[in-house]
């Protein structure tokens, strides 16, 4: 298709426009037929020969350009073929929008974007055609200042593809664009490429005003995201209220969910990628948040029925949109308190007064089991369901049907559970049996502790609810330190290494100070051990064995060791008596100046009696050294009055009557001359009749009543100890502060101990009054809700 | 005790002065001399009170009695002998004021400055939640009764109030409303 065709003279407009025109035009509408190399460069040539020329134009100049240009003394040509580009632009994108005027929808789409195609293909060739022009003329002009009406070719085009195409055909386009969307949201297939081409042309319309070389969104967010959001929000509008007039809220749920998730797809497939953040946060606002009422509403049902599935679709949901959880969040509190106190109300229901505590631990843990695994799965363990979970479990765990209105029942409940962990159980389980049990016990314990831990850390995160939430832990390591004691006094314990496990989960749960006490049990416990050899030793050296009774003492301090002196004096049987002042001596020779409290009401023995007829070698009796004060009398004789028996032990009447009733019932002794036990003149003569199966008798119980009275007896002296507690508090803080408001005082008292239990205002208050009687603090003078400290 | 007026002669005393015994003028002139003790006047504390009253004879002390009458008006001089009257009251060698005495006490003081006193005292004759008043109860009620509302509405449990308070306002509050408790 070469052809030589004179290149016009350099200074002659019209010969060199018709020259140009001719070719553009056949870049703009017949490119198909090709345009050579040397054509392109005859046409390049042509502008540069015509920019160089030095003859300065009149006539399509304005006065002041001239003026201008004049000044400068340079002579820079161009405007008047710039003019004239205009000029073709203008007519042609006319051609083209006339055209466009018979296609609609679809057609119109495919129409734009094959002309759009066309258009920036061609345009960026005489780009190149002109780049003599934009390197010298255009950028000159820019620079002068004529940003806004003066751009480098290919910018020229897009300008005028907008101000002569663009603007007359857009809404058409646009609302073909939305109307294609509309067929493939309603499951049509629809050619999407279409739309990604109407996009991209959008985004590159969108021309900066003040700066064409800067691409702004413009043109794509007014003219096409706009309409496209608010297209949507209609859309989905009537879609949903319809859906979930005909539906129920789990279908509907899953429906949103898809939708949600389609529109993001949509955004990847052949929008810009900002429109993701207007889209979808329509798409919230309309399928969830204006839903957001029905389906709060469905909650219950889901945890009722345990749908996690449906849970946590709702969870997702509602976690996309502002404020979307937090009725949920007081939901779920509430189901599982009531959760926990329902399952607590069947267990006082089922079992009546006494509550078998492993039975109660057991459910506690239960509910807090499941509910915590639904956290964790179907609300993403978020941050705000574990409080809620928290706040709920500590709500039930401290104020349920058992526990009454005391919060102290839970932790001595607790305490009593592991106490039963712990012992020796009566059915002697298999060694690998006891493994299992132990695993078990870790376990259980570790859960308890877990929610313990909760409890602690959350104390920290909400200050203001703190003391309404908080465990009685005091509770807890007073009962737990009696009957460790008593693990430890009576040989009762099964395992040292799960004792030593639990006291280590209790030191890291609650800290250094709350165990020093049960540790010091301990190394009581191994000195003792100690001390026992030495003795057998030194007594071995001196004594002849055959006095030796088979003997074994537990010293301990007194400090350390939650017992107490006996109620009742005790005349110490003349066969034991020797061994008593031995190791009184020997202990008074070790540690002179220690004096030893003989703790007799924890003391027991074994008796060989062989006084019985049914049995040839004779039985092995434990008993209590009460009851081996009562028995070693019958050594010598064979009925003895109540007086005299308690004379001759000098026991008082609570300790020598349960230890009678326990011979008496299980017939070892022979009450007659009277029907109680206890009854003045009521005699009790030994049973040579007594028959037993077993060979060794334990007579060392301990009666329920006893165990009644010493709960009461420990709740007691926790209350005394808080008092204590409260009063010291109170002072080491007013010390430091000299003066302090009523009210922060309250906070302080209540931050210093909340690890402890949480102290009640009124009994803060009644503490304060003793102090300010005590004259410890005072009332500041003038000042309301003032105390100060006194020195 | 030599030159001391013990009860005998304060109730002579008191009649010169042609005062009843149960007036509260009387408890101004003690504390007037700051008398350490109900029914006696030391000569010590006589002869300083006397002195600063600048008051030698009877006529002078009872054109006094004027102006005593006025004391319990002003609320400084008021809270003072509010505040002298309990360690004047109570039994010597006793930290606290019987309840019986300390209703007395806020009749004579207290009767018709506030409608708590009456309700107070039969509070603590009723329901017997204490058996004396220490001081820091005294003090505070001279505050309680002046300044809490009758109907309790401003009552504020978190304030520093002693716990007897607390229990008063609401055994007094059940009553006044049943149906809420």
């Amino acid at each position: 298709m070469t052809q030589q065709i004179p290149l016009p003279s350099t200074n002659d407009l019209e010969a060199t426009w018709k020259f140009l025109e001719d070719g553009i035009d056949q870049i703009y509408n017949r490119l198909e037929e090709g345009l050579t190399h040397a054509r392109f460069m005859n046409l390049y040539t042509v502008v540069y020969n015509y920019c160089t020329s030095s003859r300065i134009q009149t006539g399509q100049y304005s006065t002041d350009l001239q003026n201008h240009q004049a000044q400068r003394g340079a002579s820079l040509m161009g405007s008047d073929l710039y003019n004239r580009l205009i000029k073709y632009l203008e007519d042609h994108l006319a051609a083209i929008r006339l055209e466009s005027e018979q296609y609609m929808d679809e057609s119109l789409l495919h129409y734009y974007t094959k002309q759009w195609k066309k258009f920036t293909v061609a345009s960026s060739y005489v780009h190149h055609v002109f780049s003599y022009l934009n390197r010298h003329w255009v950028k000159r002009e820019i620079e002068e200042g004529r940003k806004n009406d003066v751009f480098e070719v290919y910018t020229l085009a897009l300008v005028s593809w907008k101000r002569h195409m663009f603007k007359y055909v857009h809404h058409n386009v646009n609302e073909a664009v939305l109307k294609l969307i509309e067929r493939q949201r309603n499951g049509e297939y629809i050619e999407t490429s279409l739309i990604k081409s109407i996009v991209e042309s959008f985004v590159s319309l969108g021309l900066d005003d003040n700066d064409a070389s800067k691409l702004s969104l413009d043109v794509y967010k007014n003219w096409f995201e706009a309409p496209f959001v608010e297209a949507t929000e209609v859309y989905y509008k009537t879609e949903s209220e319809k859906f979930i007039s005909e539906n129920s809220i789990p279908d509907y749920m899953k429906k949103a969910e898809n939708r949600l998730a389609e529109e993001e797809a949509r955004v990847q497939m052949y929008l810009h990628p900002t429109t993701h953040q207007p889209l979808i946060s329509k798409c919230e606002t309309v399928l969830v948040k204006n839903h957001a009422e029905v389906i709060w509403e469905e909650f219950q049902n889901l945890l009722n029925y345990d749908k996690q599935e449906d849970l946590h679709r709702m969870y997702s949901l509602l976690a996309r949109i502002p404020d979307g959880l937090n009725p949920l969040r007081s939901r779920f509190e509430l189901h599982v308190k009531k959760a926990g106190l329902s399952a607590i109300e069947k267990i006082a229901e089922q079992e009546g007064e006494t509550v078998e505590p492993k039975t109660y631990v057991d459910a506690l843990l239960e509910v807090h089991r499941k509910y915590n695994e639904l956290v964790q799965t179907a609300f993403s363990g978020e941050a705000g369901f574990v409080a809620s979970l928290d706040k709920a479990c500590r709500e039930f765990v401290n104020r349920n049907k058992v526990c009454k209105t005391s919060t102290s029942k839970s932790p001595e409940l607790l305490a009593r559970f592991c106490d039963s962990l712990l012992k020796k159980s009566a059915k002697n389980p298999e060694e690998n049996e006891l493994e299992d049990v132990l695993n078990g016990t870790v376990r259980r314990l570790e859960m308890f502790f877990q929610v313990a831990n909760n409890f602690h850390t959350n104390l920290d995160v909400r200050k203001m609810t703190v003391f309404k939430y908080v465990e009685d832990k005091d509770v807890f390591q007073k009962f737990y330190s009696k009957m460790l004691a008593k693990r430890l006094v009576n040989g009762s314990s099964a395992s040292d290494d799960a004792e030593a496990s639990m006291i280590s989960k209790l030191k890291e749960a609650c800290g250094y100070e709350y165990t020093s006490k049960l540790q010091r049990m301990f190394t009581d416990m191994s000195l003792s051990k100690e001390l026992n050899d030495n003795f057998k030793e030194r007594m071995q050296q001196g004594h002849d064995p055959s006095d030796l009774n088979d003997f074994n003492i537990l010293v301990l301090s007194a400090g350390s060791w939650p017992l107490t002196a006996p109620t009742t004096a005790f005349n110490i049987p003349e066969d034991v008596v020797k061994t008593y002042d031995r190791f009184q001596k020997f202990y008074q020779s070790k540690h002179s100046g220690r004096k030893l409290n003989w703790l007799f009401q924890l003391s027991k023995a074994e008796l060989k009696a062989t006084c019985f007829k049914a049995s040839k070698t004779g039985y092995t009796l434990q008993v209590s050294a009460y009851q081996m004060g009562i028995l070693l009398q019958y050594n010598n004789g064979d009925t003895y009055t109540f007086e005299e028996l308690r004379d001759v032990t000098n026991l008082a009447l609570e300790a020598i009557i349960p230890a009678l009733s326990i011979l008496v019932k299980a017939k070892i002794l022979l009450l007659s001359n009277g029907t109680k036990v206890g009854e003045s003149g009521s005699k009790y003569s030994l049973n040579t009749d007594f028959k037993s199966k077993k060979i060794k008798i334990n007579l060392n119980m301990q009666m329920k009543t006893e165990q009644k009275v010493e709960s009461d007896e420990t709740h007691k002296t926790i209350e005394e100890d808080r008092k204590l507690l409260m009063q010291a508090a109170i002072v080491r803080i007013m010390k430091t502060r000299k003066a302090m408001k009523h009210v922060t005082l309250m906070d302080e008292v209540i931050t210093q101990l909340q690890s402890r239990f949480k102290p009640r205002i009124p009994d803060i208050k009644k503490c304060i009054d003793i102090l300010l009687e005590k004259e410890y603090i005072e009332r500041v003078e003038g000042q309301k809700d003032m105390f100060s400290y006194v020195a | 005790m030599r030159g001391n007026i013990t009860p005998e002669g304060m109730t002579k005393f008191i009649s010169d002065l042609e005062l009843s015994l149960e007036s509260a003028t009387v408890l101004v002139i003690s504390w007037q001399l700051n008398a350490a003790s109900m029914g006696y006047f030391t000569r010590e504390e006589w002869m300083t009170g006397m002195e600063n009253l600048n008051v030698w004879t009877l006529p002078q002390l009872k054109a006094k009695i004027p102006e005593f009458e006025l004391v319990p008006q002003d609320p400084v001089q008021f809270k003072e002998l509010y505040r002298y009257s309990f360690g004047y009251v109570k039994s010597k060698g006793q930290k606290c004021l019987d309840v019986d005495t300390a209703i007395i006490m806020w009749g004579l003081l207290l009767g018709n400055q506030s409608s708590h006193v009456e309700s107070f005292a039969t509070f603590l004759t009723e329901k017997q939640p204490v058996k004396v008043i220490n001081r820091d109860q005294w003090q505070s009620f001279l505050e309680f009764a002046t300044t809490v509302s009758d109907d309790f509405h401003d009552y504020d449990e978190m304030s520093a109030w002693p716990v007897l308070f607390d229990d008063f306002v609401e055994w007094k509050r059940e009553r006044l409303d049943p149906m809420q408790s």
